[in-house]
């Protein structure tokens, strides 16, 4: 899986900010904010990323446990496929 | 030809209804100076054939091609009769576009000179953003030579709060733009501009002021204004300044201006009733004055 194209990440102020901008401001109204382990799974997705290979990234990225990653790695992917970021 | 300076732009301009763009522009005319900034022309046309080109992308009813002379042309169509009602030929950078209306459209509401007034005014905030500019959705005013945004969704009580301001102030009180207000930048500053879209009404001034305050209303009870913060004035703004669905590197324009902003001008969210004291939080707040 991978974020769909159209969506654009911004630092503005102290907020990192994800956007639409073309063909999916049709699609998506609106914006998402994101924090420092957010912005850098954002970065993963741009590529096509497994889950697992985003729950090993984020665990050496930040020294956390295999069941802290995986699980919020599940619940950052599951945000961003319900509001329709990935393809 | 005929030629208007509008937010600083030299336009130069054809449109199919002269006396309607008359009217909207009287106080917007000027003589050809120099290069135009923008040349917009609409034309009629009893049927639009499909732009002939290279497909760039297919997005719900709007079709884009590139054609051979490079322009980009963006047809849309007619729900009703399943006919191309539109197509926009943009040059490079929106410096030059021709506007393709179908003359005998059937819609319940609009009529050729609106769809002739809401493209040419596209046009404009393309070529205004592509120069580093915006257009905010908002009714602006301007006192003491300061200027105010009051932005919203449609139907929100905009224009109801700057129709408050004119009754408050008089005189002292222009309405620069009730719809669509220009902001450019200069020396690093943000100034308010009056363009002739205006939405509904014709109640717009050729006019600039530096702007002093963006404020997001919101209807309440009570009246009472605060500052927003950074991410929530982003998301604000992002909501009331376009990005068109056609083109995403203006979409990316849009978001350094409001980077800019948000650097430069206080924004606020007002909750507000339609009451004079919606006015009295808002002055009291801008001008640390306590009476109106």
């Amino acid at each position: 899986m991978k974020i769909s194209s159209g969506f654009i990440v911004r630092h503005i102020a102290d907020s990192c900010i994800v956007i639409p901008v073309g063909e999916e401001t049709i699609n998506f109204k609106g914006m998402i904010t994101l924090n420092g382990s957010g912005e850098f799974l954002w970065k993963q997705l741009l590529e096509d990323r497994t889950e697992e290979e985003l729950a090993a990234a984020i665990q050496e990225e930040y020294n956390i446990d295999t069941i802290t990653a995986i699980e919020d790695v599940k619940q950052f992917v599951a945000k961003l496929s319900e509001a329709g970021f990935l393809q | 030809m005929n030629y208007a300076t509008i937010a600083g732009l030299q336009v130069e301009y054809s449109f199919l209804n002269r006396s309607f763009f008359d009217q909207r522009l009287s106080s917007y005319t000027s003589t050809h100076l120099k290069e135009p900034d923008l040349r917009i022309k609409t034309v009629a046309l009893d049927h639009i054939d499909p732009p002939e080109g290279e497909l760039i992308a297919q997005v719900k009813l709007a079709t884009l091609v590139r054609t051979k002379e490079q322009k980009v042309a963006r047809s849309v169509l007619d729900r009703a009769s399943g006919k191309i009602g539109a197509v926009v030929y943009s040059a490079p950078e929106y410096s030059e576009v021709e506007i393709h209306l179908l003359k005998n459209r059937q819609h319940p509401v609009f009529t050729l000179t609106d769809y002739e007034y809401m493209y040419s005014g596209f046009a404009f905030n393309d070529r205004i953003t592509e120069l580093g500019g915006t257009v905010l959705h908002g009714s602006a005013v301007a006192i003491y030579n300061q200027g105010i945004v009051f932005s919203a969704n449609s139907g929100v009580g905009k224009s109801t709060q700057a129709s408050l301001w004119k009754q408050c102030f008089g005189e002292e009180l222009t309405i620069i733009n009730d719809d669509k207000p220009a902001i450019k930048f200069h020396e690093g500053k943000p100034f308010l501009y009056g363009t002739p879209w205006s939405g509904k009404t014709d109640l717009n001034t050729n006019m600039c002021v530096p702007l002093t305050a963006i404020i997001f209303i919101k209807r309440s009870a009570s009246n009472f204004i605060e500052r927003l913060k950074p991410k929530d004035a982003i998301f604000h703004l992002s909501s009331q300044i376009e990005r068109p669905y056609y083109d995403s590197k203006l979409g990316i324009k849009t978001l350094d201006i409001i980077s800019r902003l948000i650097e430069e001008v206080p924004i606020y969210r007002l909750y507000c009733n339609i009451s004079y004291q919606a006015v009295q939080a808002v002055y009291h707040e801008i001008f640390r004055r306590e009476n109106v």
